[in-house]
């Protein structure tokens, strides 16, 4: 909210600049998002008269204007024809920096000098206008600066009213207070006279009925005849264009001068447009219709509350006026309102309509009902003063249940403990005072009586932050909280969570997020349909209107996109998938997923997941990795389907290729799918040492000749098995295929381990065992050893 | 005999030190030790044949002499392989200036880095790590948390809702609601986690972010105990030297409510564009307890009080990285990403 500092001037004398003050309402209130200050920059600007016009002698879109500015005078090149003799008008003399800080320069034009300009009102940042010059009052003093003489120097504050304060500071009064208690100074307003009309009587002008009290507390009419509806004095337009507000006439002007003062929204109806002389306020109709003030046409709903002549809705309540009964030029006197509407009601009357005003902001909030007829009183002052109104005698207020200040019981010990420090009673009973809270002690008890105003006000906790904010935060010294020390409990998962990112990026991998969210190319990719998955009501677009059953698509997609930048990588993501479940929160299973583009595809996501495992203290025995691809995004020679004692714990192996073809991916991909949250189940920490062996170790080297799909794991089981019991390790070193082997043969070629504990072996021990190992493989697959 | 083998001894010594190469050395050896022709291998060889008078006497000067060549010949030996190893310099140059051989490493997300860390101070101070579901039930994202279906942060919140009626949680404040549900205070934890808005996606707004929030429960915990645990974790996190201030904000969860600042990390607190100018930037917002939130979870808000507080990952991580466009984290982009 932007918030004049002259304006505050009115209500709270304040005794710090407002650089100074906007610091302290930031660290108090509310944060000073900017201060802008207005009228600088127009110092040098002067209020010049026109003496004489004559055409350009060279350009006929052009006039030579003769003004007088108080010293000899001066004959300026202006391209508006806006302008007459004896009109005053803003001048600007060579040498002077506008206001939006383009410096005026001589300039000749078209053969004739120019020694300076006259302005626009936008080129002097006093308003949108830019298509003629600005005509100035005629009582301006010629010569005299137009910051003076427009009174335009001021600051403004641009303040972020926070939500619970925004039903008494979203106005200047609301702010003044808040400048009163802050500097502890007096917060005052100033008597209005208001001179009703005794022979004119308000029953004879409007009569008002509330037919829901629920959703209309208060509702306040005042009669004003006779106005003279023309432009507001430069004063009144000048707040209001300081605060945002482009002025209109002066009754609308008015009208939004008091909300910006009071922070209460009032509305003025063509009087004359009122039938029958009555105003109903009820729920609209189904289908019943009215344009607004925006001249649109907008269909209601029974649920919406509006403002009625005896005919039809003049008023959407709290959110916009009619059309119809809008105060214009030829309008003569009118019916002003000042009411109170539930909050909620307007709020959601206006998400419906997608029709938000200041207004239906305001009264969204919650204002205090005791306010209307403030800001009644107000507004018809002002009308009195400025439009030359006859206020009519009277008041209408109905508001069938008075809301009056309520009680809020503060303990002083209770404060001391809540806030950490022990705020002084004395300094306690001030700032309540500078409040305008009345309170009332019982020794350490005090009851505090809230004004209604501060509809925040409920608990003593809200009193608390009043004390602690004014009192001063920077004044509460940190205490370290005390307690039992103790270890902070374990989170497994967490802890398993960082030891498989860790150990993952230690193999080399980097660590993605992707989106929760997934579409329904997504889905197809992995071959589901939209049945088994949580859909959003309001997908931020068609392409996030999934939540994600699978982490491939996402990590496919971040294949498809590096491959732009890098030929080799390896990504992954550990991250929730979401499975729905029937009458309960879906399973948001945490997995483990990982992609490799390079040369050895499948054997280096299995020696990644081999890894992973073995690091997680699964022994190497109880994993198993069998040729199985289910679904149709993996090949079907080339995945395996991994358990851990019979329990399924994911996939690995390579992508197919038609979709890697259909995702436009031009280089072969590896991954693997983990679930992580089943696979930290039997994950464990524990290690127990073995003793290193006392006795040497014999490795002899052996490759066999054998059919192409010889498994290696049925081979290597079987050298265990025939080796028993001195043949310690069978490690894999050498795979070949090719000449001179036969077609549909190859070598696997092993480091096989012999040990005992008890002896050194002896060579013709050792040999006899592999002998033994060979005769073994030769019956059970064939296999030949293969000579050098 | 004697005078033989003195000869030999004073020739090959002679020939040995002369010697030029590893080659001539061989030679040398096999000249004397050769196997069969080697001259003291066959004096050697003779010694049996001699008389049992000069048997001990020849054969302990053919042994002496045997000894003092074989190490001669060791010495000449090693000296010349010193030698050779000497020039390995020039030999076995490498240009020093060439790039190394990189060992495979990866990289984790940028923002699980600040979040481990998060988690790290706060657990030096006690708090424990607790996590909850991203689809949340209404009455824990809001209900719970003093924010009713009427409540106008509602609208605040863009929230995303599923079809089955639940939500993504639009903060990870729901589990500080389920931890105090299943447990008796005090209670010190800190929730870390993704959380969603529904929020148009630019360089500064993100329909996905991770939030960590903090919670501690306990009696007679103060405001006082609030700055002092999160001045704290700013010094630790931000370093010592930045200063912080309270002042009002409003969340329906709390009362009161704060916004803690920090003094502007990239300039600061001089005033720069990241702190449009002000010094400060807005990091932490906190507060004490609402009384209704602890009576929503049957604690007594009569004797026990507390504090709790957020903070935005993605936003601390751009600060600290000046990271310029959110949308980053979730791009997938590994010329980003390798950065880290």
């Amino acid at each position: 909210m932007k918030i004049s500092y002259n304006w505050l001037k009115d209500f709270v004398k304040i005794k710090l600049t407002p650089e100074k003050l906007a610091e302290e309402l930031t660290v108090k209130s509310f944060e000073v998002e900017s201060i802008e200050e207005i009228g600088k920059g127009l110092e040098k600007i002067v209020v010049g008269e026109i003496l004489d016009i004559k055409p350009h002698p060279q350009a006929e879109k052009l006039q030579l204007v003769t003004v007088d500015i108080k010293k000899k005078p001066l004959t300026f090149v202006c391209g508006a024809f806006n302008i007459k003799k004896e009109q005053k008008v803003p001048v600007v003399l060579v040498g002077t920096t506008l206001p939006d800080g383009t410096l005026v320069k001589e300039a000749t034009i078209r053969g004739v000098k120019s020694p300076g300009m006259l302005c626009s009102e936008k080129e002097l940042g006093l308003g949108e206008d830019h298509t003629g010059i600005m005509i100035l009052d005629p009582k301006l003093k010629v010569g005299q600066s137009l910051a003076k003489a427009l009174e335009l120097e001021d600051t403004i504050l641009d303040l972020d009213v926070l939500p619970n304060r925004a039903h008494d500071c979203l106005s200047h009064i609301g702010i003044a207070r808040e400048v009163a208690a802050i500097t502890n100074v007096e917060f005052r307003i100033k008597n209005l006279e208001l001179k009703e009309q005794k022979d004119l009587k308000i029953e004879d002008f409007v009569k008002v009925k509330i037919e829901d009290t629920k959703l209309c507390p208060r509702y306040t009419a005042r009669v004003v005849s006779d106005i003279k509806v023309k432009d507001s004095p430069q004063w009144l337009k000048n707040r209001l264009q300081a605060c945002g507000v482009r002025p209109i006439n002066n009754i609308v002007d008015i009208s939004n001068y008091v909300m910006l003062e009071y922070g209460q929204p009032m509305h003025a109806f063509d009087a004359d447009k009122i039938v029958n002389k009555q105003i109903i306020v009820r729920r609209a109709k189904n289908g019943e219709k009215i344009i607004t003030l925006d001249g649109e046409k907008r269909e209601l709903t029974k649920d919406m509350l509006v403002i009625t002549d005896s005919k039809k809705p003049i008023a959407i309540a709290g959110v916009m006026g009619g059309a119809e009964s809008e105060v214009k030029n030829t309008t003569k006197s009118i019916i002003l309102e000042s009411a109170n509407f539930n909050s909620l009601n307007i709020r959601q009357t206006a998400t419906k309509l997608c029709l938000r005003s200041e207004s239906s902001d305001r009264f969204g909030y919650g204002l205090d009902p005791n306010l209307a007829s403030q800001a009644q009183d107000r507004a018809a002052y002002l009308m009195q003063e400025l439009a030359q109104g006859k206020v009519v005698s009277g008041l209408i207020d109905i508001y069938p249940k008075k809301v009056k200040p309520w009680k809020v019981k503060v303990n002083l010990d209770w404060l001391d403990k809540f806030l950490g420090v022990s705020v002084p009673k004395n300094k306690v009973l001030q700032i309540l005072k500078s409040l305008e809270f009345e309170v009332k002690q019982k020794g350490r008890e005090l009851e505090v009586n809230i004004p209604t105003f501060r509809l925040d006000i409920t608990i003593p906790e809200d009193v608390a932050e009043e004390m602690a904010r004014l009192y001063g935060y920077s004044k509460i010294k940190e205490q370290s909280p005390r307690g039992k020390l103790e270890p902070v409990p374990k989170n497994d998962q967490l802890y398993w969570e960082n030891f498989v990112k860790d150990t993952l990026s230690g193999a080399g991998f980097i660590e993605v997020y992707n989106y929760s969210f997934s579409g329904e190319k997504e889905l197809k990719i992995l071959g589901k349909g939209t049945k088994d998955v949580l859909e959003l009501v309001n997908p931020l677009n068609i392409e996030l209107k999934y939540m994600r059953p699978s982490l491939v698509p996402g990590i496919l997609q971040n294949v498809l996109s590096n491959l732009r930048n890098f030929d080799q990588f390896k990504i992954f993501e550990l991250a929730r998938v979401y499975i729905p479940k029937k009458g309960k929160l879906p399973d948001e299973r945490r997995r483990i997923c990982g992609a490799i583009v390079s040369q050895q595809l499948f054997y280096e996501a299995k020696g990644v997941v081999e890894l992973l495992l073995n690091k997680l203290g699964i022994p190497e025995k109880t994993v198993s990795f069998k040729l199985k691809a289910e679904g149709w995004i993996w090949h079907p020679g080339r995945t395996a389907e991994i358990k851990v004692n019979q329990e399924i714990v994911g996939v690995l192996g390579e992508i197919h290729p038609k979709i890697l073809a259909r995702l436009d991916i031009e280089s072969k991909v590896a991954m693997f799918d983990l679930d992580f949250d089943k696979i930290i189940t039997l994950a464990t920490t524990k290690k127990a040492f073995k003793k290193m062996p006392k006795y040497p170790a014999i490795t002899l080297d052996l490759a066999f000749i054998l059919a192409k799909k010889t498994l290696h794991d049925h081979l290597k089981n079987a050298v265990l098995e025939a080796g028993k019991p001195l043949v310690r390790e069978v490690e894999l070193f050498d795979v070949y295929e090719g000449k001179p082997l036969e077609k549909g043969k190859k070598s696997l070629a092993f480091h096989i381990t012999y040990q005992a504990e008890d002896r050194t072996l002896k060579d013709k021990e050792v040999f006899r065992i592999q002998d033994k190992i060979i005769k073994a493989l030769e019956k059970k697959f064939g296999a030949k050893v293969r000579k050098e | 005999m004697e005078k033989e083998l003195k000869t030999i001894r004073e020739i090959a010594l002679k020939e040995i030190s002369q010697a030029k190469s590893l080659d001539e050395l061989n030679n040398l050896y096999l000249k004397y030790f050769g196997r069969r022709k080697g001259k003291l291998t066959i004096i050697l060889r003779g010694i049996k044949d001699l008389s049992e008078k000069e048997r001990p006497k020849i054969g302990k000067l053919a042994n002496e002499i045997k000894q003092e060549l074989e190490q001669e010949l060791e010495k000449k030996k090693r000296e010349f392989q010193e030698a050779k190893i000497d020039i390995i310099a020039k030999k076995e140059w490498i240009d020093v200036t060439q790039p190394g051989v990189k060992p495979p490493h990866g990289h984790l997300h940028p923002i699980t880095q600040v979040r481990r860390e998060v988690e790290k101070v706060f657990s030096s101070m006690g708090f424990e790590i607790a996590e909850g579901p991203e689809v949340e039930k209404e009455y824990y994202n809001f209900d719970a948390l003093n924010i009713p279906k009427e409540h106008s942060a509602r609208e605040l919140m863009d929230t995303f809702w599923l079809k089955d009626g639940n939500l993504l949680r639009t903060h990870t404040s729901p589990v500080q609601v389920r931890v105090m549900e299943k447990r008796k205070p005090p209670l010190r934890i800190i929730a870390p986690g993704r959380c969603f808005r529904y929020e148009a996606i630019d360089a500064s707004h993100e329909a996905t972010f991770n939030q960590v929030e903090g919670l501690m429960i306990g009696e007679g915990v103060s405001l006082a105990n609030l700055k002092a645990v999160l001045i704290s974790f700013v010094k630790r996190f931000f370093g010592e030297e930045t200063k912080t201030r309270l002042r009002p904000g409003y969340f329906p969860f709390v009362e009161p409510g704060f916004e803690l600042d920090i003094t502007c990390t990239v300039c600061g607190g001089k005033g720069c564009s990241v702190c449009k100018g002000t010094g400060w930037v807005e990091i932490i917002p906190c507060g004490m307890v609402h009384p209704n939130v602890l009576k929503n979870v049957k604690y007594d808000p009569k004797k026990v009080s507390g504090f709790a507080f957020g903070m935005g990952l993605d936003r601390v991580a751009m600060m600290r990285y000046g990271i310029d466009d959110i949308r980053l984290f979730y791009g997938g982009d590994l010329r980003f990403l390798n950065q880290f």
